[in-house]
């Protein structure tokens, strides 16, 4: 098998391969599946544990702290906002709530025109979009399989005359359980650990789990090699294994976070552009409480959203709306209150449906997100100022999820402020007006993480080309979300995916 | 009173050098030491002991609801810290400081007395005034703090049933042990 788990790595070596490819996401691996078809020798590396759905047993305290960006403590430097993040073979696919959309056309259009990425358009992008639609099942689910959750989205949107619509999901075979957020437990998501990582392993390449790179060797003009530790998964601490691996080429596939971070490790930041454009798609929530039950925990996690509220002028962010799932440690601990009121909210948690809205940070010429950098020690840190037109449509957004779960019937809506705010009819919304927004002022966290390493056209403002290759190393790529100039406005995995196969010709022509 | 992060840390720290050295003389009170069930992977006793009284206040017993500390949510606190980052670790532990200390319990509440003396009615007093205080850092370390007991306690299973929980479905088990998924 060319699966290297900790315990199998016990020596320091040395390695060579034509392609080596760190982080096993979104990115990484329809990358490798092409690579490895094209009959290159690729190596995998891959700081999480190789947990497969042997391992997901539907406990959510075991798939924090197994499958999860440190332990499910993942945090601006602030503690302001919470960073849902995997960390596994599979990356984020494997604990991510299968939601998939195409990247939408108005964002091509500004990315085209804001940062010169003329070469993507969506006739460009099709035929990646459809093969990764066909090989990822990538289809609408129904509205009849939707959960109660999600028909409380979508009753209040028809209530209201506002857009709706089916979310697509990369599942086949689904049994409605509601766990995606803990790895599957039946194989029926097509993550990256079904799909393509099997393909890229039948192939003949190789994957070292537990190796976390520590930095990137290389000269102004060309990437030498990739220094990397081995972790134990118990203690999540070095081995001192050590993996010295000489790479004709190095992609950077370990996402918007980890990513601009191993580009600081290694010096790689001539432009001072990296880590800088972070976006997130912050996230405010409500919780919409019902007489009957919801039992939010079971079901397809997300299968209706709304863009209603997407476009909401050009002075201002816009935000769309999904659901999410609500299970017992992240909701109770989103729950700013304690003592008795907690324990009052808690009893409900099975009326309770709980509203999103998530905001397409970077779209406004304003906007410029947030910061990763690194620590002493190396860590990646992240700092993401709640500006002024964040804190309005945060505002904005209560306002709209408040008025939304009581028009599908709720008897009551909390907002997740430290001081919550509790609405029962609709004069009550303008008590939302009255509340601060901002870092710890209310629940916010983010599941998409965008940025950092940015695409474009123009060295002077971007990290690497359309082509997603650095702009002075020849043979340094990165691969995954953090090439996104903005938001999307949309789930971004689909996007990823995508670029990804639109790279593997890119790269297997250099040979 | 303006108070920046860099100060209230220094409250925190200098703080438990300064209260161990003239604390006996002002008649100040060190930490009510409470032991752990289990050994202690990440926490010292004193830090753990803060953390079992916060525990407790943050989720005190609420029929039918059982206090943290008979769920072990400190030790399992010690527990989820036990891997995290160095860095981590030492900021929870600086924030369990800042919370039991009494010179910076005076300074900002008033209070002679350290967090694990105080009777549980005026530990959730002050809880709740970290929780809406205006100063950021210590919204900061309440939230810390509630969001690791919060997934401490509600990690047992004896609370999935007092919120209406009912467990995984029990067809996704049949199509698991039908997939030769064990």
């Amino acid at each position: 098998m060319n699966i290297f788990e900790a315990k199998d790595l016990t020596h320091s070596k040395d390695i060579s391969c034509d392609v080596c490819i760190i982080g096993s996401g979104a990115g990484g691996s329809p990358l490798a599946a092409g690579l490895v078809e094209k009959g290159l020798n690729v190596v995998m590396l891959e700081a999480g544990s190789y947990q497969t759905a042997k391992n997901f047993r539907m406990n959510e305290a075991e798939a924090l702290r197994n499958l999860y960006q440190e332990g499910g403590l993942r945090a601006t430097s602030d503690l302001g906002i919470t960073i849902l993040q995997g960390k596994s073979v599979g990356g984020s696919t494997t604990i991510n709530w299968t939601t998939c959309f195409r990247t939408p056309e108005k964002i091509l259009t500004l990315w085209q025109k804001r940062f010169g990425l003329f070469p993507l358009t969506s006739e460009e992008l099709s035929p990646y979009f459809q093969e990764v639609e066909r090989r990822l099942n990538i289809r609408p689910w129904s509205e009849e399989a939707a959960n109660a959750n999600n028909k409380v989205l979508l009753r209040g949107c028809k209530t209201l005359g506002w857009e709706s619509s089916v979310l697509k999901r990369n599942v086949n075979g689904c049994a409605n359980s509601g766990y995606c957020g803990m790895g599957c437990p039946i194989n029926a998501k097509q993550g990256m650990l079904t799909t393509y990582l099997p393909e890229a392993l039948n192939g003949g390449m190789r994957l070292f789990c537990n190796t976390r790179a520590d930095r990137v060797e290389s000269s102004t003009t060309r990437a030498e090699r990739i220094l990397a530790s081995v972790i134990d998964p118990k203690t999540n601490r070095p081995t001192g294994v050590r993996l010295n691996i000489k790479s004709k080429v190095i992609v950077s596939a370990c996402g918007a976070i980890n990513g601009p971070a191993l580009f600081l490790r290694s010096g790689l930041n001539d432009k001072n552009l990296v880590g800088k454009r972070t976006f997130i798609h912050p996230v405010v929530a409500i919780a919409a409480q019902f007489d009957e039950p919801i039992n939010g925990f079971h079901g397809a996690p997300q299968s209706i959203s709304s863009h209603q509220f997407i476009n909401r002028g050009a002075d201002k962010i816009g935000f769309f709306m999904e659901t999410a799932p609500i299970h017992s440690i992240l909701t109770s601990s989103s729950v700013p209150t304690f003592g008795k009121d907690k324990m009052q909210f808690m009893s409900q948690l099975n009326h309770m449906s709980v509203l999103i809205a998530i905001h397409s940070d970077g779209v406004h010429p304003d906007d410029v997100g947030g910061t990763v950098s690194i620590t002493s020690s190396g860590r990646p840190k992240i700092d993401y100022p709640i500006s002024p037109l964040l804190k309005e449509a945060f505002r904005e957004a209560h306002k709209t999820l408040g008025t939304l779960g009581l028009a599908a019937g709720a008897k009551r809506c909390y907002s997740l402020h430290t001081n919550p705010v509790s609405i029962e009819k609709n004069d009550d919304i303008s008590l939302f007006e009255q509340q601060k927004y901002g870092s710890l002022e209310h629940i916010i966290f983010s599941a998409h993480q965008m940025g950092g390493l940015p695409m474009g056209k123009d060295p002077n403002q971007s990290v690497v080309n359309s082509d997603l290759r650095h702009h002075s190393i020849e043979n340094l790529f990165v691969v995954d979300g953090s090439v996104f100039p903005t938001s999307l406005g949309v789930n971004p995995s689909q996007t990823i995916y995508t670029l990804s196969l639109r790279a593997v010709n890119t790269i297997a022509n250099l040979f | 009173m303006k108070l920046n992060r860099r100060k209230l840390v220094k409250y925190g720290l200098a703080g438990s050098a300064v209260l161990s050295l003239a604390g006996f003389g002002l008649g100040l009170q060190g930490t009510k030491i409470i032991a752990s069930q289990t050994p202690l992977q990440t926490l010292s006793e004193q830090e753990y002991s803060i953390l079992y009284a916060i525990a407790n206040a943050l989720l005190p017993e609420t029929p039918p609801f059982p206090a943290a500390h008979t769920l072990q949510v400190a030790e399992g606190v010690d527990k989820t810290l036990a891997p995290r980052a160095p860095e981590v670790q030492t900021e929870i532990k600086q924030a369990l400081h800042l919370v039991e200390n009494a010179l910076s319990g005076f300074v900002l509440e008033m209070r002679t007395v350290p967090f694990t003396s105080l009777s549980l009615p005026k530990q959730q007093q002050e809880l709740a005034q970290w929780r809406t205080s205006s100063i950021q850092l210590r919204r900061k370390v309440f939230k810390a703090l509630n969001s690791l007991c919060s997934a401490a306690y509600f990690a047992s299973p004896k609370t999935h049933s007092l919120v209406g929980y009912d467990g995984p479905p029990a067809h996704i088990w049949e199509i698991r042990k039908a997939m030769g998924i064990q």
